[in-house]
Order: structure tokens, then C-alpha cells, then sequence
């Protein structure tokens, strides 16, 4: 078996800070052992990197934006597609000046004209969307599966509505809500809790994905 | 070489050439009219799809070999499938059976005249001996309108090269395929011939003057077999078994034809039979220069070039790696075609950047479909109609030009016909948009907008959110967790949500921040997201435009890395908090998240209210407010659960809440939703007369002791004003005449309830207005104490009392020991008017939750 140096040095190294940020991040919740584990620092060097971690992300964020405008950049060069590059490079730099250079509620009314609105539209779309959906189930091949899928949802949107006289489509919307949904959702974060800890697991004991290659 | 029989025919250029003298012994080998090179037969295609085999090898037909001997048959269909030859052998059967019987074969004599019978099959030229060359250059340049390969198609002759014999001929002209080669390299031609059958395609190269049949000429002696193989050949003379056997020399490889892998058109018609040096060499610079491997494939139409089907190849045959392409390193042709691949290439591949000629060429198909609507579609063009550029002069037209412009030629004629055949037809336009549709659109719309107009009131058929909260409803929870704040607290509000659901849930999170700003709490805001940050400080700054100049608000700065920065912010809540979004210090004394009072999580995804909720909260234990939007209500509900915190759903809440909190208020009092201020307190009666405990609060004159209260009781000040909140609220509580509790049975209809509204207005506001000035003053503690004395007189009639359900949850303990001093918080700067002011309005809110106690609507 071939080991290259580099290689075992980031498990080592991935190992020893997972290690280290586990053990310092438990703190005081483990026992007779947390004293000690204070009284060398590594609660305090856990808190460090952790530091660390969050600068390196946000620094990723800056460089990210750099990267996409430099994408843009050149993108401008490019025959039908240079207009949308040029509209975002200049919306970029527009924006920036509103914060660097605040006069007025320019940059509120960036906010609130353009991105709420957008986003707020799309949120829209997603009542479209579903009814599209159940609409084309229905049409392609009803299967019990889709037609309670399709029944779900127009239980769900009706008992939704504040509508009087819709009291039984609501009271069985709540139960959907409170039963069905409910355990759905606690599998799903079952779900999630297993997958980190597997994920966890996998990096201290060296078969992460980024340190096995 | 023997001059009698040098075919002298092929010197003389000049002669012209007769298309029915003497090419009748190539019917006999080519198998039919239908096999003869004829140029309507060329690329002709058929059914649209173009057979690039039969295009690229002319009509060579392997059944025309098979039909001329039988030894013949041994060869393989593919011109290029050349197999090794092996050592004269004098085994018979290796032998053609006509050559095994003397009698069969005509001894050539070369004086004497061949006899009557046999010259009668034999071409005319033949005969005279005279034919000229150009009845082969004219048979090449038909031939020459099927594309070749492109060694043959050209390239730089060597003419020294062809100077020497072929036996001292320089080998590097050689491609590598043939250099290494051992008996004619047939396996390489095999290998040759395989590439071939995954690529087939044309390299445009300069045709050359030297690319004609002047080497033959030019060399003096032939040598090795080719040439005395010949000479006995044409020896032969007359008989058709000669005429196969010069075929079959010229097809049999050599040690001076290395390839041996042409077809026999080829080799009849133009330049080939041996192939030049300088042909050679651009075969090499073909196989082995990288354009062979980084070719332009968009230049292509794959699809039309090699068809559906996969190209078989032989088992045996592999082509060297280094010589395959990179899009055809991992592929098997028998398990994907090149085609296939190239296909999903050309499909991946934008409009934008294909080359030039490509969307030239699928713009004029696009033009001419929409130009003529109804007309057939006319079969893909691999050649443009567009006239090729004329060849520079002096410089012969290429033949693979001179293809395609027969090609464009037969193309044209055929799209020309088709669309003369097919009429436009008549396309009836309908109705452009649907009728029904667009009623339905029209009553949806009318329905949705007139309830908005006072005037179609009676369409207001949806029920309004509830005034207020619902009895032990999680939202009621929150209200009062909030409005358990006190004057310093801390209170953190993680904003999770897009600005796009700010819009549902904003109103939520700007009542409970200006809920906690009324109870003089220090909001500090927090995102994970830094354009919901933005989007938050932008709508908090619309409505609470006071408290967010004066910084009563704190906007922290953007915690990245989502659930990482959420940690990193429970483990260093003082780094992380000590500036705000704009690099201010912000003054908070927060070493621990457990001096956090109060934390609101506002999100609408469930990744977010999860993070917050992993990281946070095991760390703290303060209180937890949820406000979600509706979609992220589900998992807000499992956390809320557990945690055992209330939450704030969507917009109604929203509405609810901040009609509760009086956010909605109007100069004199709370607005129900849905009700305009003039239409509340203007139709409304003044029942002032039956409010009479407005004279029994006279102890504000009792109140003079001011000068006697030190200033070191400003926080024992502090302290009575929520007591006397309390006892305020109780003693109203007694307010409510029978009157208003009367008139519960009338509740159901708006009017009705409207009316026990405007009876809380004025017993709010006697009531409430002294205390805040008690606040100020001492007496505001002998206020509280006086409560109870008027409680008696206030009294309602036994039986008919109704108690009003506000505050009915008990105040929370404080977490604090009594003994444990509070931190040093960050001081409020808030004007104490304001504070007033808050007083007045939840002293409003709750005579008038007591005067609209029986119009609650429970959710």
C-alpha cells in the first residue's frame, strides 16, 4: 500500500482538529472530565477555530463575488448574452455606491423596489406551481399514490382559506397538519441527526471524502 | 521495362476520351451499369441520410471483385482490410484454379497479334494501343468527385521521393503505420482502416499540381514486382483473365505499394495505385499531428456522416491510444456509437457557439422554413447551396470542391422540386385567446378585487383575522413572553428568512420588536443571510424610524458560515455582538449567551429554524419565540414542541399580533383590522356617563411629595410601574359596567361589537392617565396602594361580572436571584414620554380587550 505524505498529514491534521473541536465544543456537559478540559484550553482553542472557520467562510463569500465578476466580465464579450453581464456588473457597482456612498434611502429602495418584490413574486408562483403539478399528475396517469397527493394538497390550500363555512375541510387540514405532517417531519429530522453524526464519524475516523482521496 | 508494352496511352494527355470507347471491360467488373462511376450516382441522396461509405469509396462494390475471379472473393469488402501477403507458395490450391490450368491461361507472345475472337473483348485502346491518357484522367475526374482519402486528395509530392526507385525510396515519408510494418503492413493498414471506421471524415487540403499520374511517367523503371507483375500481365494480352489479373496486381500489396488499401475506383481513376511520398506524408501528419486529434468536430454533421448505426470494426483491430481522440478515448463503438456521442456533443453545444458557417447555414434553413410556411422541410443539407469560393487561379479546382458542388447542385434540384410538389396550405387562424377562459379570468379578477372597495362590503365574505389572540393559543404565548421584557433586556432576533417572506412574516417581527421596544428591551438583530439583514433593517427602519436612529436598535453584523456562524455566535456571543453592521461598537455587555433574555428565531425555510434552534438553544436558557411563515410552520411546530416555545404563524399572526399590541391604533384608541378610524369613532355613541369612577381618581393631588424621593429610587420607580401595570389592569378589569357585558349576545354581528369598543375608550383613558404621571413621581406608589380602595366603588353587580381574560398567564419568575445584581446593561435613551405614550396605548389595549372580550373570535 502506497501512502503519500501529504495525504496522511491532512487525515492527521483533520483528525486531530475534529478531535479537538468536539471535545472543547461538549465543554462542561461531559462529565468529571470537563474541568480538565477548561483548565487546558481546549474549550478556548475549540472557540478559536471555530473563529477561524466563520472567517474563512465569509472571506469565501468575497471571493466568491470577485469570481462572479469576473465571470460577468468576460461574459461580456460574448454575443446575446453581453446584456444581462452588463446589467448586473452595472447593478453591482450601483449598489455598492448606495452603501459606500449613502445619500438618501437609495439602497431601501433597492431593496424594497427589486429584491423584495422579485422574491416576493416568486413566493407567489409557488401556489401556480403546485397546481400545475397536481394538474399534470392528474392527467398523465392517476395512481392512488397521485390522487392522494393531488387530494392532499387542495385539502391543505382549502382549509387554508378563512372561509366560513369551510369548518370540516379546515378540521381535517389541521390533522393533516398536526399527524401526518408532524411525523414526517420528525422522520425527516431523524433523518438528518443520523446523516451528521454518520458524517461526523466518517471524518474523525479518516474516511471523509476530503481526506480519503 | 520492356517499350512494347509501356502504356504509352497513359503520356498522351491530350487525347480525348470517349465515355463508350473501350470502358466496356469495366461493366464486367464493376457489375453493372448501376456500379459504374457515374457522377448522378455520386452522394446522391436518397432518403436524406447520406452514406458516407459509399460516398467516401466511390461505387467500388465488393461483388464486382467477387464476380471477377474467385480468388478474388478472398479479399474483404473493405478496400482497406488488406491482410498479409504471404510467400508464393507452391501449394495449388493457393493458386487461382485459371492459373493452374495451362490451357486457360493466353501465353503471351509479343510479336505476334492478339486473334480476332479475343481482341473483340478486349478495350479498343487495347487494340490500337493509342489510348490516351485521359480516358484515365477523365475517369479520375469523375472519380475525383467522390471524396478521398486525404493522402490521396493531395498533399505535397516528394518529387524526388518518386524519383527513386520504390525500393530505395526513403522510408521516413512513410506514415508510421507503414513504417514498421512487415509484409506490406497490412495489420497496420487494418489498424489504419479501423481508425477510419470511427472517424471518417474529410481534411480540406490544397490539391497540387504534382497530384496526377506524372509520376508514373516520370519513373524510368518500376522497379520490384509491381512493375514486372505488370509487365506479365499486360503481357497476357487479350483475354479477360488478363485484364482481371492486372486488376489484381494493382489491388494485390506490394513491396512498392505499401498500402494496398485503396479501392478499386481509386486506383483506376486518379492518382493512386501507388501512392506518392508526399501523399504519404500528409497521411502521417494526418494520423499523427494533433489536428488529427483536436479536430473540430462541430464542423461535422456526425449524425449524417455516420448514421444511426454503430460502425462495426474487427475484433482484432485496435487502433493505438495515442492515436485516438479524447472524445473517443472511452468509448466503444459497439457499445455507443461515435455518433451518438457526437451527437449529445452537438446537442450540449449553445446556439452561440457553434462556428460561423454552421449558423450561417442554420439560419438560411430556418429563413427559408419560415419564408415558405407549408412547404416541406427539405432533407438535411450537409453542403450549402451557397456556391463554393472560386478556386484561385491557376491553381486546379479541388476535386472534393468540385463534389460538393455537384452535390449542392443535386440538392438544390431536389429542394427545388419538392417544394414545387408540396402547396402552401391554407392555415385558418382561430380564435387567438379562449373565450371561457378569460370569463373565468374575468370573474376571478372581480372577485378578488372588489372586496377591497367599501363600496362591495357585502363581498367581504372571508372571515378577517381575530382581533385578537386565541385563549392559551401559541401565539398568545409569545405575546405575553414578550411582554414579560423589562427595561434593559436583551433581546435577540435571529433573522433566517428571505426578503421575499419578509413580506409574510415582517409584520410579525416589527410588532414584536417594537412590542420589546415598548417595554424598553434592546432588540439586537442577527442573520445568517446578509441580504435578509439588509431587508430587515430596511422594513424595521420604516416602522420604528425613532428607535433605529437612536440606536435603540442594534443591528448586528452578518454571521457567516449558516450553522457555523450560528455557533460561533453562541461560543463568542461578545466578539460576535461587539460591533454592529455599520462597525459601530455596540455598548452590549453580553459575555454569554445565557444573558441573552429573550431570543426570537424568524425564519421561513426549515434549515434555518433548525440551526438556530440545534446551536442556540441548548446553550441558554432563556425563553424561545418562534416566527415562522406558514411553510416553515410544520417544523416550527416539532421544535416549538420540544422546546416548549410558542410561535407566531404567517400573516394572520401577524395582523393579530400587531392589532394587539395596538400597533393599529388610531388618535383615540385601538382600530380593529378591517376598519377604517373614521367609520370606529365616528358612528360610535359616547357612554361617557357610565363610566363614573373618573372622579374617584383624584389622588394625583395627594402626589406632592415629590422633593421627598431621592434619585437613587429611580430603579425602585422602574419596579412600581410594572406593579402598577398590573394592578391598573386588574382594577379596570372591575371597570366593565354591565352594560358593556350585556351586550355579548350581540357580539356575532360587527355593528354590536363596535359598540363595547367605544365604551372602553373612555374608562381607558382616566384610568390610565394617571398612572404613567404616578410613575414619575412616588405617588405612583401610593397609587398602586390606592387601588384597592377603589376597587370597591368600581365593583360591578354580583353574577354579571366578566373578567377579562387578559393576563391571565402568570409573569414568569425572573431568572435571576434576587441577590444576583443584573449586569451592566446598555442604558435606554428612550424619552420617558414615550414610555407614556406606551402606557397609554397598552392601557387602550387592554380596556379594550375587556370592552372586545365577546367579540374575540378564537383561532
Amino acid at each position: 500500500m502506497r501512502l503519500r505524505l501529504g495525504a496522511v498529514l491532512v487525515t492527521a491534521l483533520t483528525i486531530g482538529i475534529a478531535l479537538i473541536t468536539l471535545v472543547g465544543l461538549l465543554g462542561t456537559n461531559i462529565g468529571p472530565i470537563s474541568a480538565q478540559i477548561e483548565r487546558f484550553g481546549i474549550t478556548d482553542f475549540a472557540r478559536l477555530l471555530l473563529q477561524f472557520a466563520a472567517v474563512t467562510a465569509a472571506v469565501a463569500v468575497l471571493v466568491g463575488v470577485v469570481n462572479l465578476l469576473g465571470v460577468h466580465l468576460r461574459r461580456t464579450r460574448r454575443r446575446g448574452q453581453a446584456i444581462y453581464s452588463a446589467v448586473l456588473i452595472l447593478s453591482f457597482v450601483i449598489v455598492l455606491g448606495f452603501g459606500i456612498l449613502p445619500r438618501d434611502n437609495e439602497a431601501r429602495a433597492a431593496v424594497d423596489g427589486v429584491q423584495i418584490a422579485l422574491e416576493t413574486a416568486f413566493s407567489g408562483l409557488v401556489l401556480f406551481s403546485l397546481v400545475y403539478g397536481a394538474v399534470t399528475i392528474a392527467n398523465r396517469r392517476p395512481s392512488w399514490a397521485s390522487l392522494l397527493f393531488v387530494a392532499t394538497v387542495v385539502t391543505v390550500l382549502v382549509g387554508a382559506l378563512p372561509v366560513r363555512g369551510l369548518g370540516p375541510i379546515a378540521t381535517v387540514a389541521d390533522w393533516l397538519n398536526r399527524v401526518p405532517v408532524d411525523a414526517g417531519g420528525r422522520a425527516i429530522l431523524l433523518g438528518i441527526a443520523l446523516a451528521t453524526v454518520i458524517a461526523g464519524v466518517r471524518v474523525l475516523i479518516g474516511q471523509g471524502r476530503a481526506t480519503r482521496e | 521495362m520492356n517499350d512494347e508494352f509501356d502504356p504509352n496511352w497513359l503520356d498522351d494527355s491530350d487525347q480525348p476520351f470517349s465515355a463508350d470507347d473501350g470502358m466496356d471491360w469495366l461493366d464486367s467488373i464493376g457489375g453493372g451499369d448501376e456500379q459504374t462511376p457515374d457522377s448522378q450516382d455520386i452522394g446522391k441522396p436518397s432518403t436524406g441520410e447520406f452514406d458516407f461509405e459509399t460516398f467516401a469509396f466511390g461505387d467500388v462494390d465488393s461483388d464486382a471483385v467477387e464476380d471477377s475471379s474467385a480468388w478474388l472473393a478472398d479479399l474483404s469488402d473493405n478496400p482497406f482490410d488488406v491482410k498479409p501477403t504471404e510467400a508464393p507458395s507452391e501449394d495449388p490450391g493457393a493458386i487461382p484454379d485459371w492459373l493452374q490450368t495451362d490451357s486457360e491461361i493466353p501465353a503471351y507472345t509479343p510479336s505476334e497479334p492478339a486473334s480476332a475472337a479475343a481482341s473483340e473483348d478486349l478495350p479498343d485502346w487495347l487494340h490500337t494501343g493509342e489510348q490516351p491518357a485521359a480516358d484515365v484522367s477523365d475517369l479520375e475526374t469523375e472519380a475525383g468527385d467522390v471524396p478521398l482519402a486525404p493522402w490521396l486528395r493531395g498533399a505535397d509530392i516528394d518529387e524526388e521521393a518518386l524519383d527513386k526507385p520504390a525500393g530505395e525510396r526513403d522510408s521516413g515519408v512513410l506514415p508510421s503505420w507503414l513504417q514498421g510494418a512487415d509484409d506490406f503492413g497490412a495489420e497496420d493498414a487494418n489498424t489504419f482502416q479501423a481508425s477510419f471506421d470511427d472517424v471518417q471524415f474529410e481534411v480540406e487540403e490544397p490539391i497540387e499540381e504534382s497530384d496526377d499520374l506524372s509520376w508514373m511517367t516520370d519513373a524510368d523503371e518500376p522497379s520490384g514486382a509491381q512493375s514486372d507483375e505488370l509487365a506479365a500481365l499486360l503481357s497476357q494480352g487479350e483475354s479477360d483473365a488478363g485484364v482481371d489479373d492486372l486488376l489484381a496486381g494493382l489491388l494485390q500489396p506490394t513491396d512498392t505499394q505499401g498500402e494496398g488499401d485503396v479501392d478499386l475506383l481509386s486506383l483506376l481513376s486518379s492518382d493512386a495505385g501507388e501512392p506518392s511520398t508526399a501523399s504519404q506524408g500528409g497521411l502521417q501528419h494526418f494520423a499523427e499531428d494533433d489536428e488529427f486529434l483536436s479536430f473540430d468536430s462541430a464542423r461535422l454533421n456526425f449524425d449524417e456522416l455516420l448514421g444511426p448505426n454503430p460502425i462495426s470494426r474487427p475484433a482484432e483491430i485496435e487502433l493505438p491510444e495515442s492515436n485516438i481522440p479524447d472524445f473517443l478515448s472511452d468509448v466503444s463503438v459497439s457499445e455507443v456509437s461515435a455518433a451518438a456521442l457526437m451527437r449529445q456533443q452537438q446537442e450540449d453545444r449553445p446556439i452561440e457557439e457553434l462556428p460561423e458557417e454552421l449558423r450561417a447555414l442554420l439560419d438560411e434553413g430556418v429563413s427559408a422554413v419560415t419564408a415558405a410556411p407549408g412547404t416541406a422541410v427539405p432533407p438535411p443539407v450537409l453542403i450549402s447551396e451557397a456556391p463554393a469560393a472560386k478556386p484561385p487561379p491557376g491553381r486546379r479546382a479541388d476535386k472534393g470542391t468540385r463534389g460538393i458542388e455537384l452535390m449542392r447542385s443535386i440538392t438544390a434540384a431536389a429542394g427545388a422540386a419538392q417544394g414545387a410538389a408540396v402547396k402552401p396550405a391554407r392555415v385558418r387562424r382561430g380564435l387567438r385567446y379562449n373565450l371561457p377562459r378569460l370569463i373565468v379570468a374575468a370573474v376571478v379578477a372581480v372577485a378578488v378585487i372588489l372586496p377591497f372597495l367599501d363600496a362591495f362590503e357585502s363581498l367581504r365574505f372571508v372571515q378577517l383575522p381575530p382581533v385578537l389572540f386565541g385563549e392559551k393559543s401559541p401565539a398568545e404565548t409569545a405575546y405575553a413572553v414578550v411582554d414579560d421584557l423589562a427595561e434593559g433586556d436583551v433581546m435577540l432576533v435571529a433573522v433566517d428568512a428571505s426578503p421575499g417572506s419578509l413580506s409574510e412574516i415582517g409584520g410579525a417581527m416589527t410588532a414584536v420588536i417594537a412590542h420589546a421596544r415598548a417595554r424598553q428591551a434592546t432588540p439586537v438583530i442577527v442573520s445568517t443571510d446578509p441580504v435578509a439583514l439588509v431587508a430587515a433593517q430596511r422594513m424595521i427602519e420604516g416602522e420604528l424610524p425613532e428607535d433605529t436612529h437612536n440606536k435603540q436598535i442594534i443591528f448586528g453584523r452578518y454571521l457567516p458560515g449558516d450553522s457555523l456562524g450560528v455557533r460561533d455566535l453562541a461560543e463568542n456571543p461578545r466578539d460576535a455582538l461587539a460591533f454592529d453592521h455599520d462597525g459601530r461598537p455596540s455598548d452590549l455587555q453580553i459575555d454569554s449567551v445565557a444573558d441573552l433574555d429573550l431570543i426570537v428565531i424568524v425564519s421561513d425555510r426549515a434549515d434555518g429554524i433548525r440551526q438556530w434552534s440545534e446551536q442556540l438553544q441548548p446553550l441558554v436558557s432563556s425563553p424561545l419565540v418562534f416566527v415562522v411563515s406558514a411553510s416553515a410552520e410544520p417544523l416550527a411546530r416539532l421544535y416549538a414542541d420540544s422546546y416548549g416555545a410558542p410561535y407566531i404563524v404567517g400573516l394572520r399572526d401577524s395582523i393579530t399580533y400587531r392589532s394587539q399590541l395596538g400597533a393599529y391604533s388610531g388618535p383615540d384608541g385601538l382600530i380593529g383590522f378591517g376598519i377604517t378610524p373614521s367609520a370606529t369613532f365616528t358612528a360610535t355613541p359616547t357612554p361617557t356617563n357610565t363610566f363614573t369612577p373618573t372622579p374617584t381618581n383624584t389622588p394625583t393631588a395627594t402626589d406632592t411629595p415629590t422633593s421627598t424621593l431621592a434619585p437613587a429610587a429611580a430603579q425602585a420607580t422602574a419596579n412600581a410601574l410594572a406593579t402598577a401595570r398590573v394592578t391598573a389592569t386588574f382594577t379596570f378589569t372591575a371597570t366593565n359596567t354591565p352594560t358593556a357585558t350585556s351586550t355579548a349576545t350581540a357580539t356575532n354581528t360587527p355593528t354590536h361589537t363596535l359598540t363595547p369598543t367605544n365604551t372602553a375608550t373612555p374608562s381607558a383613558t382616566p384610568t390610565v392617565t394617571p398612572s404613567p404621571t404616578l410613575t414619575f413621581t412616588p405617588s405612583a406608589t401610593f397609587t398602586a396602594t390606592s387601588t384597592p380602595t377603589n376597587a370597591p366603588t368600581l365593583a360591578p353587580r354580583p353574577g354579571r361580572r366578566r373578567r377579562c381574560p387578559r393576563r391571565r398567564h402568570a409573569r414568569r419568575p425572573r431568572r435571576r436571584p434576587p441577590n444576583q445584581t443584573r449586569p451592566l446593561r446598555r442604558r435606554s435613551r428612550r424619552p420617558w414620554p414615550l414610555a407614556m405614550n406606551w402606557s397609554r396605548l397598552s392601557s387602550h389595549r387592554r380596556a379594550s380587550t375587556c370592552a372586545l372580550a365577546p367579540a374575540r373570535i378564537s383561532r
